[in-house]
């Protein structure tokens, strides 16, 4: 004994039984989620819903209740979810959502490899913009001697927080985050600390000699 | 290197001429397309027609209309819009240069 269920399937009625219901179910659910993303997913689904309803129709010679055996048949004619794929489709949304995920946007970081006091300068120069961090210098020392005090810069110092990893650095400049700007970075560091050792090897033959 | 995905590549990138071509001749409903797309061999599994109509729908190549049915509920028929009309005739004259080119190509 078996215990059915009736449903309604692109607006034919039918009768299924339990087991079959819930493999339908998860089927159907399957396509809903692999087409979530896409803005069609409401009438590629009417469609295929519709057209199992159409098929369970012309099956009906074999008996009027939907077994498990039937809706095999079924998915056998209408594919499994991955064969639904639409290569073209599938191509475009990778690349945009690749596109949105990175993008992020600028933050104001003090530069503690610029700095002269604690990098607020340099940090407000790469936010803005401005391609040398010496005129917000002077502006500053400015603002110092002409009685507005230092106070300015000692609320930056405290508020801005320090750029302290290479995403921090690529967020003070606006650059997107990805793997290749990072990867840039570390190589530009590891550059700088190659530079070092020559000149400190440079150094000390000097001394030696 | 799989010999079956390779094919289902190949099918995939004339399956929109197939489907335009077949639409133009008067507007249709998606079994009749599954029909003759199963009778020439084009498709394997319906599922892969659905996502494909709806692209095309979205590209403003086709469009639907609903009408009524003697049996169940009123069906959706899809026809070609005049997009989709140039847009097959592009994609036909790609397809007979590229016929032109592979037979040139494949010539023993």
């Amino acid at each position: 004994m078996k215990k059915v269920i009736n449903i309604n399937l692109g607006g034919r009625a039918f009768i299924i039984n339990e087991d079959a219901y819930g493999a339908l179910d998860k089927y159907l659910k399957s396509i809903e989620k692999h087409f979530a993303k896409s803005d069609g997913m409401e009438d590629i689904l009417y469609d295929i819903e519709n057209r199992i309803a159409e098929l369970f129709e012309e099956d009906e010679k074999n008996g009027s209740i939907i077994t498990l055996e039937k809706l095999d048949k079924v998915k056998a004619v209408m594919g499994q979810v991955e064969d639904f794929q639409d290569e073209l489709e599938f191509e475009e949304e990778k690349i945009s959502t690749i596109e949105s995920e990175y993008r992020t946007g600028k933050r104001l970081f003090r530069d503690p490899d610029d700095s002269v006091i604690a990098g607020v300068a340099s940090g407000l120069s790469a936010y803005f913009g401005i391609h040398d961090p010496i005129i917000l210098r002077i502006l500053f020392v400015i603002l110092a001697i002409s009685g507005i005090g230092v106070l300015p810069y000692i609320i930056l110092w405290i508020a801005v927080p320090e750029a302290k990893t290479s995403s921090d650095r690529l967020a003070m400049r606006g650059e997107d985050i990805n793997i290749n700007s990072i990867a840039n970075k570390v190589e530009e560091g590891l550059n700088e600390i190659k530079d070092k050792i020559v000149d400190l090897s440079k150094d000390l033959k000097m001394k030696v000699l | 290197m799989k010999l079956e995905n390779t094919k289902a590549q190949m099918k995939k990138g004339l399956l929109e001429l197939c489907v335009l071509s077949i639409i133009s001749e008067k507007e249709m409903y998606p079994s009749d397309i599954i029909n003759q797309l199963k009778k020439s061999k084009m498709i394997v599994v319906e599922g892969t027609l659905y996502p494909l109509l709806n692209r095309l729908m979205k590209a403003d190549l086709l469009s639907y209309s609903w009408k009524e049915s003697k049996s169940g509920p009123p069906r959706k028929y899809y026809q070609i819009t005049d997009t989709g009309k140039s847009f097959r005739d592009e994609l036909m004259s790609t397809w007979e240069d590229l016929k032109n080119a592979i037979t040139l190509s494949i010539k023993k």
